[in-house]
This record gives C-alpha cells, structure tokens and sequence, in this order.
C-alpha cells in the first residue's frame, strides 16, 4: 500500500514536473533526504524513483524556459573542482570497485546542488525547498521524538534502512541540521497553525535527538542552543525550550542514557573514542604517504589500508567529516572541501550584513542565520561523524549562493527606486515630502 | 497502521507543498502570499512623515 502511495504522490509531482521543473527539484531532494522508497515494504525498495525523478526533471528543464547556467561564483567553481577531483581521484582509489558506487551518491548530490543553484531563482522557490526539506527530516524526528516520549527513552531512534542517515549517530545529527531550517519556517509562515505546528515538531526533533543516544549529536545540540540563546531577539524563548528538554531528560531519561552520555568527559578511556583516534590516524598517514590523493571513497577503512597504519587495531569508519574527505580525497580534496565550507560562512555573514533591517529581505536574514546554525551543527556534530557528503551541506552551500544574487539584485532595485526618488524630490520642491512618503511606502 | 497513516500525513503535507509553490510561482508575485503555507508578508518601511502632516501640505498644494 505504502508502495502505491509513494509511486502516485511521485507521479503527481511528475505530472506538475512537466510545467514547473522546479517541482521535480522538490521532489528529487525529497526522495534524496527522506528516502520515502525505503519506508515501504515491496517493490518501491528497488524502484529507480531517484532516476526516475532525475531524469524527468532535467528533460523539463531543459526544455523550459528557465535559465540555463548558475550564478559563476566561488561557490559554483568550488562544487565544480571538488567533483572533478573526487573523479580524478577515484581513479586512484585502492579499491577502485568499492569506492565508485559512493561516489556514484556523491556527485548525483552535487548535481542536485547545481540545480538548485540555478532554479532556485526567487523567494517562493527557496522557500519551497526549505518547506520540503524540513518536511523530509521533520518526519523521522517528529516519530523519534513521540517515540522517545512514549517508550521513556529506553529504545534507541533511528533512521530508515539503506540510506545515510540509517545510523542513530547520523540521523540525530540530520535531525539537529534541519531544526533551525524549521525555525526559519516557523518565523516566516503567516498561519499561526501552522507557526505552532512546526514549534511542536521542534520541540519532539529535540527529544528524538535525545531518544537516538548519540554523543556527537548531544554536544552540537549544546553548542546549537548556547549560539541561538547568544543571538535570538526573543532571549526567553531558547532557554524556555531548552529548560523543557533539559527538564525531561533529567527526570525521564533511564539511568542507560546518563551512563552513554557521560562518557564524553572519560574520552581518553573509552574504546569508541580510541577507535575514532586510530581511524583519524590511519586517514592522515594515507594523505601524507600519497599526497595529494586519498584512498578513495571510504579506501582508508579497507583492511589492507588500515592495518599497514594500525596493523593491530580493528577497522573504523573516519569518523569525522574532516578527516573522512582526507582519507577519502586526500589533502587537495580536504582543502576544496574546506574552500566550500569558508565560503559558505562567508555568504551567509554577506548576505546578514546586507539584509539586516530590511523588512522586504527578512526572510534571507532569518534564513541565512538558520543556516549558519544548521553549519555549526553539521561542523560540531560532524567532528566525530562520518557525514561529511551529506546532502543538506550542498544543499545549503547551493542556497547561499542564488541567495546572494537575489539578495544583490533586490538591493540595486532599491537603490534604483531611492535615485528615481531624489531626483522626484529635487523636480518637485513643495510637494518633495509628500512623493518621498508615497515612494517608501509602495511596494517594490 | 499509526505508522501507516502517519506516512499519509507525510505524503499529503508533501502534496500540499508541490501545490502551494505552483500556485505562488504561476501568480507572478512571488512573495508566497497565497494559500495555507503562505508566508508573513514583509512589513511596510517606516513611514518617513505622518499621514496627517501630508494631509496638511496637501491641501495647502492645492
């Protein structure tokens, strides 16, 4: 049944596909973040609807009248550079067999990106894609969260089979990525429905990181909340949702939780951390020995690479988003890799700078701050995890880029309407005042 | 079957977004203003002289 109903809610997308390219865009990251094909129990597990929705999406667009190229800047150049090289070096992977179906995920990922960069043309469209995105990841946690509610906190939450974020580690950090993008909606939606839907959604996205007993995603989701308390305007609201959480942790939460959780402060004498500390060793001496290449896609957790650097010491995955792109790409793909990373901050520090106390560009300055945070979620949360292809992250780096066009394009048509409006002013003396009023009260 | 209708909800509100973006793109607004989903529309810059002090001097235009 679940089958059917994801392959007629894909069809109808279809369908609006053919007149709005911009649709498949939406239901391409849909089916990329919240992976609904796996949450079905027959045929769908197997269904191509990824390609499916690729390929009718890119023949839509092309034949559109959208535009075809995306904004040339850094960012572009840098997913650019990164997928040439992640190619150039799989051909150096130790085992070529295992790294190219990874990669094969990976530049699909980025090709969504491009896409996004380039179709994502306006507010509605922006808006649109953080509405389906935060739909996507909001599913699992809303369920985690009244799961973890319902079972005490006993049982672990995790994500969907056969997907990236199958792992309880990986799903709290996705969960923790998507909240501030929730936040973001909650701010801008008018419906006041709607607005407490999506705070109810937060606050069981908070308790499902919690149900999922993941360390990482606990630190970031203090990191998280101690950046939003620094900067909201409203100073009680973080603390207040912050004191619910913190509240039910300590008085539900079963004795198991703690145990997990204080673990972070034994790091030295706990085997998982050691075996992230091996993991991260066995990534550089490969980088160094082989610079500028990395062993390929998930190369380093291969025996034959790993026991040359930990010959005694079981395989561990990287880790760590950082030292994942070392082992995977080497230090030329850690460095593009951070390139992106840089720029991505930069954009959204620009694009707050411009915005702020515009009223007509609200939403980039509440969207570029919501990201940020989703950033710092990714980076704290992702210093212990393999996450760093995650597709939120390219998602995000795509979003700042068209949004700092359009944020550009805005302001020199306002400072077009504010010359039309001095030069209105200086023709007509006595009634200056008066055309002035007129002007910054009209819409633009 | 929670799950089940749970997932409906899911394919539904997906639904609800594909619509609510054609109908805001195929407006020509853009601004999102239409349907459910709408967006807060952007509040108006402060008004740079009070509308009775306009009133005054345009009367005195004419």
């Amino acid at each position: 049944m679940r089958d059917i109903a994801v392959l007629a809610t894909v069809f109808v997308g279809l369908i609006w596909t053919l007149r709005f390219p911009y649709v498949g865009i939406l239901l391409w990251t849909w089916v990329t973040l919240m992976v609904p094909q796996q949450l079905g129990f027959g045929f769908s597990r197997t269904f191509p609807i990824n390609l499916i929705v690729a390929i009718v999406t890119v023949g839509a667009w092309i034949f559109s009248k959208d535009r075809k190229l995306p904004p040339i800047d850094a960012t572009f150049i840098l997913m650019c550079l990164f997928l040439i090289w992640i190619t150039i070096n799989g051909f150096q992977a130790v085992d070529p067999r295992w790294s190219w179906p990874l990669w094969d995920r990976t530049w699909r990922i980025i090709a969504l990106a491009i896409l996004i960069s380039i179709l994502a043309t306006n507010q509605v469209r922006i808006h649109a894609l953080i509405m389906v995105m935060v739909l996507s990841l909001f599913y699992f946690g809303v369920k985690g969260g009244l799961f973890t509610l319902i079972a005490g906190g006993h049982f672990n939450v995790v994500g969907p089979p056969n997907s990236t974020i199958g792992d309880n580690n990986q799903l709290a950090l996705a969960i923790l990525m998507i909240i501030p993008l929730g936040n973001y909606l909650r701010l801008q939606s008018a419906n006041p429905l709607v607005r407490q839907l999506l705070f109810a959604a937060m606050i069981l996205c908070f308790f499902s990181v919690l149900g999922s007993y993941s360390r990482g995603g606990f630190v970031a989701l203090s990191v998280m909340i101690i950046i939003a308390v620094l900067r909201a305007k409203k100073k009680w609201l973080y603390p207040l949702v912050a004191g619910i959480v913190a509240f039910y942790a300590y008085t539900f939460m079963p004795q198991s939780y703690f145990n997990r959780i204080s673990t972070i402060q034994n790091a030295q004498a706990d085997g998982s951390f050691q075996g992230r500390l091996e993991a991260w060793h066995v990534a550089y001496g490969y980088a160094k020995d082989n610079f500028p290449f990395g062993a390929g896609f998930s190369g380093p957790e291969l025996p034959q690479v790993y026991s040359k650097y930990e010959p005694n010491n079981d395989t561990h995955a990287a880790h760590s988003i950082f030292f994942q792109v070392l082992g995977d790409n080497g230090f030329a793909g850690l460095a593009i890799y951070l390139l992106i990373l840089l720029v991505i901050f930069w954009n959204s520090i620009v694009i707050r700078h411009k915005t702020n106390k515009i009223p007509e560009l609200s939403w980039a300055y509440d969207l570029s701050g919501m990201l940020q945070l989703t950033l710092v979620a990714f980076c704290v949360g992702g210093a212990a995890l393999s996450f760093a292809y995650y597709d939120v992250f390219f998602i995000a780096a795509a979003l700042f880029s068209t949004m700092r066009v359009l944020v550009d394009e805005r302001l020199v048509a306002t400072r077009k309407i504010g010359m039309s409006q001095e030069r209105l002013t200086s023709q007509i003396p006595s009634s200056g005042h008066l055309v002035s009023g007129l002007i910054s009260n009209s819409k633009w | 079957m929670i799950n089940s209708i749970y997932f409906g909800v899911a394919l539904v509100a997906l639904l609800m977004i594909l619509r609510w973006y054609v109908i805001n793109d195929d407006s020509g607004k853009n601004d999102g203003s239409i349907g459910f989903l709408a967006m807060k529309p952007p509040k108006s810059p402060p008004r740079t002289i009070p509308a009775s002090t306009l009133k005054k001097r345009f009367r005195r235009m004419r």
